[in-house]
């Protein structure tokens, strides 16, 4: 049990310091904002002056110790409605200044989430959701924007002002200051003890509200499963069970501070300030040591007091929640990126690619051991092997997608960490499974590595790869924007994103062969335009079906990480491996013998 | 109308009997004590003046206007403690009964209600929708209702002190009110042009990450014109909608401060023109501060309302979802493993069918491949025979009986599938497997794991049948998922069962276990398939093809369907052309 609460007590912490480090961000704003918060809070007083003089001007003149001097009364109406706009200007400034510091801070994180993304390695995406993005910039940015840059103003006003008003009521009278706040410990003791804890308690309910979330998530996402397999019980009770534990500690945290809450609300209900102060004004009144207007004004002073103590509370609540949003922000934002060279070399010009003893490994997953393969410029080298066997890893690797974390990758002689990201991806380009198409205009995706490319270049590129005749059946032709003005199937997709590769030319591609298969409808079309992209290049492809690669240069076997076996299809049918992925594909060399029949498996 | 039942009625059916009565008393207590708040500060009037004058005011001197304010304070300390403490116990149960009923709703709803954002919406509701609209419950509404009251007797107090004051704060109480509503368009306003361009930039920024790739390729960095475009539009809106909100501060702002002055302005001049006592001129200024802020306390709690109606129309929305109607004679079985459409029409979007006039008819062990293609409602059909929707004219028939007449568990005891979306549970690999039949013996689970090719999955995974899936199996591939769904299937042993094929061949190993297992399948289950591949197709016995209007276009064996040279002749020369592609 002490060590779920020490936990909480470190997440709490974790949040505090992300917040820290967010807030760094608009210090200058949030000072600036303090200072009218200040000045607006310094002036709380002044309309309770005025109205103590007001009344004890009226009074004297009733009395008959002064004649009533309406220029003076005149005087004292316009100080509290100066002392009134002027506190209605300085907060109204304050919270416009809030206002546009959270505005800048929501565009600070997302500028520097969007700069990260720009750095971290390529193979970091495809083991984070883009949930987890969409989730940091929608949700998580809106937890914390409106907390981080209205707190520090909020709370300092919520601090502020009371003590301005009870140092006011002091100077103006002790005794009944005194009394003004003589229900206020009580107050204190009984609400306060019910907030103990309360940092480490509201990480535990959160904890135990994401796992009635992560339950719910499981029974819906495989509601389908659940119900086939009439296990709708079993989730149905995990489900359950978690919402069951959520309320049970929910109650059990809340349940005893109800009825003291409730008792300590009364000590500060109204109809009680007002009975304590106009009935403790009233003794100190007989004894003459009030005025009636200064118990007018305490008693008035005294019903404000505990709403303004009460909002700071709430404040130290919800920053407590945005903790953990802060520090999800924090961690995406601290991802580390791919180091770029400080002085990059050039590489020699001739598109040759060297694995040198490369291996890799990710979380525990040892993905390559000790790789050494050569891609001499215009081969094509093809990589098969089971799945898990790290053709995909080796591939991307030679885009840079990541750094190896041994040894090394090296392109016309030089380490792919020594290439500045431009002359990198001049001289690689990749065509992987997915097409990674922007909501943008047809003419704009293709064009993407080449902005200045003409529209007939743009039309050469889709004319060879097969999607030039469906680009222009569209009414708006190469200004179709995607996703807005034309929805594409797979094969569409696949095909502009090889039309977009065509135009990059560059000399060497990593490519999936899984694309050629993408679209049952399109296929042969996107074999087509594959196959016009492959011509004189430098080709790595990751290949599922041997059929589609047996007249490759090369062809690496891979098992578990490593190259298993290398050569060409000729001299590679001795080997073992090489003969069971052959099986497996269900292409056995033989098959051209049936093609006749159009018999496809063994 | 739902819409204009009362906020609290709707809340209590999510609510105990026990917890809704007490929500009940505790609101009419907070109603109760709002009340005696309100006369409480009415006395403050009499009381003030009685302790100047030392006279009595309405025939009660000073000291029983402070038994009166006693009395009144600890009538309203009672009854405001007991309307804490119901509505906190209430609140608490409604939260624990929403999660609850939604829970047991989720369990109920036909599976094709199910969409993707369905996971994280019905998460939503049940954490922070819960929490907040549980608050609503436990106090907001009822801490609302207290103030209104005290307002409003309060208002009508000041009648009784004297009229003109009451005649202002009757007319002030309306314009402050409009005035404040006012201020609250504004800031609506703001988030109205705010929040597209908010969202658009979100989607930006998710594209930004998700096309990394192509666009790092192609030298696209943080700058890339639609993402900067973007960023400017959205700062642009968010600018506009911050002077909104400034505006609607200032309306508001002012509003309040209007109402204060005017209050100041009347005591005063009713003070100096000698109409009121100069204590009454005190009094009246010094309500005037009060009241202003409990006027705009208590209106910023009614706008917040709006918030809590939509929450709960959401949560509505899914409660009252229609479910599947239950069949109206139980115990209805099928009588063999046949599967049949007998005219079967249905569409997703009343007046655009996906499917139209769709029959066959499958014996039992016989095998059936659907063609077409793609979105011509090859997956509907299967789909509606695991009576995911209810067709809208004809019927889909298991062993003979229509699948409405048969219980959810009936009909699952006789079909089972294996779709492209596999949903793999955060549980060991070995129990994502026996889920299908948890009783199965080791030599079973093996005997399907080599059939589907788990027990590759198996030996390269560190902890083997051990390992933990992950969330929704993130810890396997789309294709080694598909296996484990497959030894599901197998496990099963399900007399029907209906197989939608990946329609990309992601490796040639994973196609050669689905070919080995539909094999074994087949030999003693009705197998419909959603074919893709030419194995698969060849295998069945009979072939259905669908034209893109969702009507049988033929059907017939392969040889048949060939002979033709129809569509199928088509479709099948075309496969075969792209499955002799080579790159090289």
């Amino acid at each position: 049990m002490t060590d779920i609460s020490q936990e909480h007590r470190d997440q709490d912490r974790a949040g505090r310091a992300a917040i820290k480090l967010l807030a760094a961000h608009i210090k200058g704003r949030t000072v600036l904002a303090q200072l009218f918060t200040i000045l607006s809070a310094l002036l709380a007083f002044v309309p309770y002056l005025a109205l103590v003089r007001l009344g004890e001007t009226f009074i004297a003149a009733q009395q008959g110790v002064r004649p009533l001097d309406a220029d003076q009364v005149s005087d004292i109406v316009m100080l509290l409605v100066t002392a009134f706009v002027l506190r209605l200007t300085f907060y109204l400034l304050s919270l416009t200044i809030t206002h546009f510091a959270d505005m800048r801070l929501r565009f600070v994180i997302r500028r520097k989430i969007v700069e990260r993304l720009s750095r971290v390695p390529l193979a970091w995406f495809g083991r984070t959701g883009s949930g987890r993005i969409r989730n940091a910039v929608q949700d998580d940015t809106k937890t914390v924007h409106t907390v981080i840059a209205h707190a520090p103003v909020d709370m300092l006003n919520g601090i502020l002002t009371p003590l301005v008003l009870l140092a006011f009521m002091f100077v103006m009278n002790w005794r009944l200051a005194l009394v003004g706040i003589a229900t206020l410990p009580f107050y204190f003791v009984l609400y306060g003890s019910s907030m103990k804890d309360m940092g480490p308690k509201t990480a535990e309910m959160n904890n135990n509200l994401a796992n009635v979330s992560a339950t719910m998530v499981e029974l819906v996402s495989g509601i389908k499963v659940i119900k086939a397999f009439g296990k709708s019980g079993e989730s149905y009770r995990n489900y359950a069970e978690a919402a069951r534990a959520f309320a049970d500690s929910y109650w059990e945290w809340c349940a005893p501070m109800i009825g003291r809450c409730a008792v300590a609300a009364e000590f500060v209900s109204i109809p009680v300030l007002l009975l304590v102060n106009l009935g403790g004004g009233a003794l100190l009144h007989a004894m003459g040591l009030a005025t009636l207007p200064q118990i007018i004004a305490c008693t008035l002073i005294a019903l404000v007091l505990p709403n303004a103590m009460m909002s700071v509370a709430n404040i130290t609540w919800s920053y407590q929640l945005a903790g953990s949003a802060a520090v999800r922000l924090v961690e995406l934002m601290d991802t580390p990126p791919l180091e770029e060279p400080e002085h990059p070399h050039e590489p020699d010009g001739r598109p040759r690619v060297v694995i040198r003893d490369v291996s890799y490994s990710y979380g525990e997953t040892q993905a390559l051991r000790g790789v050494d393969l050569t891609l001499e410029p215009g081969t094509v080298t093809a990589l098969i092997g089971p799945s898990g066997s790290g053709k995909s890893t080796l591939a991307t690797l030679v885009a840079r997608f990541d750094d190896p974390s041994q040894g090394s990758i090296e392109l016309g002689g030089v380490d792919l960490r020594s290439l500045s990201p431009d002359v990198l991806y001049r001289n690689v380009s990749f065509v992987l499974q997915d097409a990674m198409l922007l909501n943008a205009s047809i003419a704009r995706n293709v064009s993407l590595p080449r902005p200045e490319a003409s529209l007939e270049q743009i039309r050469d590129a889709a004319r060879a790869a097969q999607i030039d005749d469906f680009v222009m059946s569209l009414p708006k032709g190469y200004d179709s924007v995607i996703g807005t003005d034309c929805e594409l199937s797979g094969g569409e997709a696949q095909r502009l994103s090889i039309a977009r590769a065509i135009l990059a030319d560059a000399p060497v591609l990593v490519m999936d062969e899984a694309t050629a298969f993408a679209d049952p409808d399109s296929e042969v079309e996107i074999q087509r335009a594959l196959g016009g992209l492959v011509g004189g290049r430098t080709v790595l492809v990751i290949a599922h079906r041997l059929n589609s690669v047996v007249g490759a240069h090369q062809i690496a076997v891979m098992e578990e990480g490593r190259i298993a076996a290398l050569g060409t299809h000729e001299t590679l049918l001795d080997n073992d491996h090489y003969r069971a992925l052959l099986a497996q594909g269900g292409f056995a060399p033989t098959s051209s013998a049936k093609e006749g029949q159009g018999d496809c498996h063994e | 109308m739902s819409r204009n039942r009362s906020l609290l009625r709707r809340f209590r059916r999510y609510m105990t009997d026990a917890d809704a009565a007490m929500n009940r008393r505790g609101t009419v207590a907070y109603a109760a004590a709002g009340v005696f708040t309100g006369l409480a500060l009415c006395t403050m009037m009499p009381a003030a003046i009685a302790l100047q004058t030392a006279k009595a005011q309405w025939g009660l001197g000073f000291a029983a206007w402070m038994i009166v304010l006693a009395a009144l304070a600890a009538l309203s300390c009672v009854l405001d403690y007991q309307g804490c403490k119901l509505g906190y116990t209430a609140g608490l149960g409604y939260m624990r009964m929403l999660q609850r009923h939604i829970g047991t709703k989720v369990a109920s709803l036909p599976l094709g209600w199910f969409s993707a954002s369905s996971a994280g919406r019905l998460s939503r509701i049940v954490t922070q929708e819960m929490m907040s609209s549980g608050q609503a419950v436990a106090y907001f509404i009822g801490q609302l209702v207290r103030n209104l009251c005290a307002c409003v007797v309060f208002g009508l107090g000041t009648w009784a002190w004297n009229w003109r004051l009451g005649l202002m704060a009757s007319i002030a109480i309306p314009v402050l009110f409009i005035l404040l509503k006012l201020g609250q368009k504004c800031i609506e306003n703001c988030y109205a042009d705010e929040t597209p361009a908010e969202e658009a930039l979100a989607s930006r920024i998710v594209e930004f990450a998700q096309c990394q790739g192509a666009l790092r390729a192609c030298h696209a960095g943080p700058g890339y014109k639609e993402l900067a475009d973007s960023f400017v539009e959205a700062q642009r809106k968010s600018v506009r909608g911050l002077w909104w909100g400034v505006l609607g501060n200032l309306v508001s702002g002012m509003g309040q401060q209007t109402l204060v002055f005017a209050m100041i302005l009347l005591g005063s001049s009713l003070c100096v023109s000698g109409i009121a006592t100069p204590l009454e001129a005190v009094v009246i200024i010094g309500v005037a501060l009060r009241f202003s802020t409990m006027v705009s306390d208590v209106s910023a709690a009614l706008f917040g309302l709006e918030e809590r109606r939509q929450t709960l129309d959401g949560i509505d929305e899914v409660m009252d979802a229609p479910e599947m109607p239950t069949p109206a004679v139980p115990g209805t079985f099928p009588h063999d493993a046949s599967v049949s459409a007998d005219h079967v029409t249905f569409s997703y979007v009343p007046g655009k069918p996906v499917l139209r006039d769709v029959c066959f008819s499958v014996p039992p062990s016989g095998m059936l491949a659907i063609v077409g293609p793609s979105g011509c409602g090859k997956t509907t059909v299967i789909k509606l025979i695991a009576r995911f929707y209810d067709t809208a004219a004809g019927a889909m028939r298991v062993g003979g009986v229509d699948v409405r007449d048969l219980t959810t568990e009936e009909l699952f005891k006789n079909v089972s599938f294996v779709f492209q979306d596999v949903y793999l549970f955060n549980d060991t690999l070995r129990n994502n497997v026996l889920l299908a039949r948890p009783d199965a013996s080791d030599d079973e689970l093996e005997r399907v794991a080599d059939l589907a090719g788990v027990t590759e999955i198996v030996k390269r995974l560190p902890e083997g049948w051990d390992t933990l899936c992950g969330e929704g199996g993130r810890a396997l591939s789309g294709g080694e998922r598909q296996r484990v769904s497959i030894a599901r299937a197998l496990l099963k042993q399900a007399p029907i069962v209906l197989f939608d094929e990946a329609p990309s061949a992601l490796d040639a190993e994973n196609e050669a276990n689905i070919i080995r297992s539909i094999e074994v399948l087949r030999r003693s289950s009705t197998v419909i398939a959603v074919a893709h591949k030419l194995e698969t197709i060849k295998m069945a016995d009979r072939i259905v093809v669908l034209n893109a209007r969702g009507t049988v276009e033929e059907s017939g064996t392969h040889d048949e369907l060939l002979e033709r040279d129809g569509a199928y002749a088509n479709f099948w020369n075309k496969r075969i052309l792209s499955a002799r592609w080579k790159l090289v």
